[in-house]
């Protein structure tokens, strides 16, 4: 009976601590934190209007193709390339949440697979067959391939011919390819708009939940802006020998625009616009890095990486003229990639697989 | 000597060999559904087939790998020998092949190692040498083993034994001050599972993530006592249940829940286990009765039986030949029972520098599944492998990889990301071993 008191006791004395607490917190009343609040405000106030704006760039783009096709002038080609550009740039917002609807569709591959293959485009130019939805045209088609189609094959007189020729297939290639842009950017948000609830009604960290697929999604895409947009186009994959050919962009040299937007779509991710974010759910549960708030060095290492970046003119020409001139943003993007890639999912206490885990 | 008649009583005494047998047929079923559940998550694929590297287990770097239909026929042999081992048929070969067939497969890549596959392959060598056929098997309906009654106590002792170990081992880890003072790495797990029903909403508090912890230190370091004894039992025994199943419900722990919640059975009496069989006790019946044949032989088998005990009850301590925090350099880490005791995130950055001393990065996501990623981002003698992989990879690759460096980062139990190796030493030139690793900074806290 003494043993079995003993016992009893243990049970007895885990069951009120675990009870009592419910009564007398230790330490300060813990705030709680919305989740459901926080998925609703970057569902909702930061991925939906994403994606429409990216739809409405993208109807742009598609008015200033027909624009084009039915009076070929110059004023009409030189909008195609702005409308072009504005819908390129609104898509950078939206390429962080490869979640849901734009998970279905594998959104991101199908868009924007950068470099382009120019031996692959030429090769569908020429024979007028080819289907944009093979594996083989991954790296043929999205934006850029209508970024090589517009800027890369002559100066715009050139180009404008080029598009206007009736013997060739480059205007139906470019529509092809809007047409591929119109259609995805009206599923993800027709999608998006069932997809929210279930979005902002399961709050878990497991895997598969949103919560733990934003965090991997935030990693993946600030690792794709880390090395594709500017390591490896830098010489960071090939003993520093540049590849500026491989920067997102190229043609239309517009990549540092691109890359600043992508970097405030990946950043908005995080804080969630000017509502609650992971920031927020950082702070909730008291989340440090070395005596700051961990959401604070996360923002000023965004905004660090925006400051450095901001100071280069253009890529392309820093890249071709002066690599070094890339070593600072280089340098700040390493920073942050510590914190999302450690701190933040471990603090968060995110998983990253079905696999089964007895620790760490 | 009282001690020396203890001892016989523990070991030699002849004790019912039913808690034998329905051990034998829980853990034969129980591995059973596991490799299927294994196989049907396609994890045979994703685990074995698909990667590019396979880290190696220290020692163990010989070991082939099989071909991709190697792996399948050993998961059908695992899935058989265990139902053989469940149904007791060919009990011998099955138990044989389950453990040599599990243990190779285990040793193919130590990213995955888990302890409770060590604790799988460790009773399924005990069972080969268990007489655990021997009532209500096949084997005994087909007549090619006698039915036994009893066994020698040491036949049921030694799996309470390991059972033991398991418990207390996990219970000592416990034993440490972020565990006990800091309620980590529970604070940073419970209140992300604070939308489960009924006990999530107490996990945003951090006295929710105390009582947890000490009562999980408290659980696992007097559990088996409390199994032990008869009066307690039954009470000791659901709380292996509500433990269990809680931990279940909080982390991907696999089958890990299941099988202890079976095993412990064994701490049960003769009688529970004769009422438990009582449906199928009509299955072997037979005249022929065999009291002692379990018995025999058994004089020299004390030696291994005392080798195997010591080695388990000193193996886990060796990291203390190690300065510094285990936690943190993970030397000594492995096959000390440590459950579920760290919140652990790692960043990895490689560098291949050529002999001209230019650079260049690796992105680990070419080589590297997920989770591979993950735990060579924090585990040390992973890093020299991956190194030595990759020099030989950029080799071939007509890169003349002088020297393979890593800018690693860690976070552990909350605190801030650091820096964990000197960036400045050449992996490619170390070679893993037993001696400890200066090139591990100290983790000061």
């Amino acid at each position: 009976m003494k043993l079995c008191r003993v016992f009893s006791f243990f049970l007895i004395t885990a069951v009120l601590a675990m009870v009592s607490c419910k009564e007398r917190p230790v330490g300060p009343e813990p705030e709680t934190f919305d989740k459901e609040a926080m998925l609703l405000q970057i569902g909702g106030s930061v991925i939906q209007p994403a994606y429409a704006d990216w739809k409405a760039k993208t109807e742009a783009l598609r008015t200033a193709y027909v624009g084009f096709d039915v009076e070929k002038s110059e004023e009409n080609f030189l909008n195609l390339r702005e409308k072009f550009l504005a819908a390129y740039e609104a898509w950078q917002a939206c390429s962080v949440f490869e979640l849901g609807p734009a998970a279905d569709q594998n959104l991101r591959l199908l868009m924007n697979t950068f470099p382009t293959d120019t031996a692959q485009m030429e090769a569908n130019l020429a024979s007028g067959s080819y289907d944009l939805g093979a594996a083989a045209n991954s790296d043929a088609r999205g934006f850029p391939a209508i970024d090589y189609l517009l800027f890369g094959r002559g100066n715009s007189a050139e180009t404008a011919a080029d598009l206007s020729s009736a013997a060739n297939f480059s205007l139906r290639y470019l529509d092809d390819n809007i047409q591929i842009m119109f259609n995805g950017a009206n599923v993800v948000s027709e999608d998006w708009n069932d997809y929210l609830t279930e979005f902002k009604t399961n709050t878990a960290s497991s895997v598969g939940s949103p919560i733990s697929v934003l965090v991997n999604e935030i990693n993946f895409e600030f690792e794709l802006f880390k090395n594709a947009r500017i390591g490896i186009p830098l010489g960071k994959k090939t003993l520093g020998v540049t590849q500026v050919a491989k920067l997102e962009a190229y043609y239309s040299d517009d990549s540092k625009t691109m890359a600043l937007a992508n970097l405030s779509g990946i950043k908005s991710a995080f804080t969630g616009g000017t509502g609650l974010g992971l920031d927020d759910y950082l702070d909730a549960i008291d989340a440090q890095y070395n005596g700051q708030k961990l959401s604070e060095a996360i923002i000023d290492g965004f905004e660090k990486i925006e400051t450095e970046l901001a100071n280069v003119s253009s890529l392309r020409t820093a890249i071709e003229s002066n690599p070094s001139s890339l070593e600072p943003t280089y340098h700040a993007i390493e920073q942050l990639v510590v914190l999302l890639k450690t701190d933040l999912p471990s603090q968060l206490g995110v998983q990253i697989t079905y696999q089964d885990n007895d620790g760490d | 000597m009282e001690i020396s008649r203890w001892f016989k009583q523990i070991t030699l005494a002849k004790v019912s060999i039913a808690p034998l047998v329905t051990f034998r047929v829980f853990f034969g079923a129980i591995m059973f559904v596991s490799i299927l559940r294994f196989w049907l998550n396609g994890w045979i694929e994703i685990q074995f087939i698909q990667p590019i590297l396979h880290f190696k287990y220290f020692g163990f770097a010989w070991l082939p790998e099989p071909s991709a239909w190697g792996y399948y026929a050993l998961f059908a042999l695992l899935a058989f020998s265990a139902l053989g081992i469940a149904l007791g048929a060919f009990y011998r070969w099955s138990a044989v092949a389950f453990f040599l067939a599990f243990t190779y497969i285990e040793l193919i890549d130590v990213s995955y190692y888990l302890n409770h596959y060590y604790f799988v392959s460790l009773v399924a060598l005990i069972m080969i040498f268990l007489p655990a056929h021997k009532s209500l098997s096949v084997d005994v309906w087909r007549g090619k083993t006698i039915k036994t009654l009893k066994v020698n106590a040491l036949s049921i002792n030694i799996l309470k034994f390991q059972l033991a170990l398991v418990y207390v081992f996990a219970g000592i880890a416990k034993l440490n001050a972020d565990w006990l003072f800091e309620a980590m790495p529970l604070a940073i797990w419970l209140p992300a599972q604070d939308q489960l029903p009924f006990v999530g909403s107490l996990f945003q508090y951090k006295a929710t993530a105390y009582a947890f912890s000490w009562a999980g230190a408290i659980y696992d370091l007097t559990i088996p006592f409390f199994l032990l004894f008869g009066r307690t039992r039954w009470m000791a025994y659901a709380a292996v249940v509500v433990f269990h199943l809680l931990t279940w419900s909080l982390f991907q722990i696999g089958m890990f829940p299941f099988i202890m919640m079976g095993a412990t059975l064994i701490f049960f009496s003769a009688d529970f286990h004769s009422w438990l069989q009582r449906p199928f006790v009509g299955l072997n019946k037979t005249s022929t009765l065999d009291e002692t044949s379990a018995l025999n032989g058994f004089k020299w088998v004390h030696l291994p039986v005392a080798a195997f005990m010591l080695f388990q009850l000193t193996f886990p301590f060796r990291h203390l030949l190690y300065e510094g925090n285990m936690f943190w350099h993970e030397q000594g880490y492995r096959f000390g029972w440590r459950v579920m005791l760290m919140e652990k995130a790692g960043y990895a950055q490689f560098k291949i520098e050529d002999k001209d001393g230019r650079t260049m990065e690796v992105r680990n996501a070419d080589f590297l599944t997920p989770v591979q990623e993950k735990m060579m981002s924090t585990q040390p003698d992973l890093m020299i492998q991956y190194a030595h992989f990759l020099k030989a990879y950029y080799q071939s690759e007509g890169i003349s990889a002088e020297g393979v460096y890593a800018s690693v980062y860690v976070t552990m139990n909350g605190q801030s990301s650091r820096l964990f190796i000197d960036s400045k030493v050449n992996l490619a030139e170390q070679i893993d071993g037993w001696k400890a690793k200066p090139w591990i900074l100290a983790h000061k806290s």
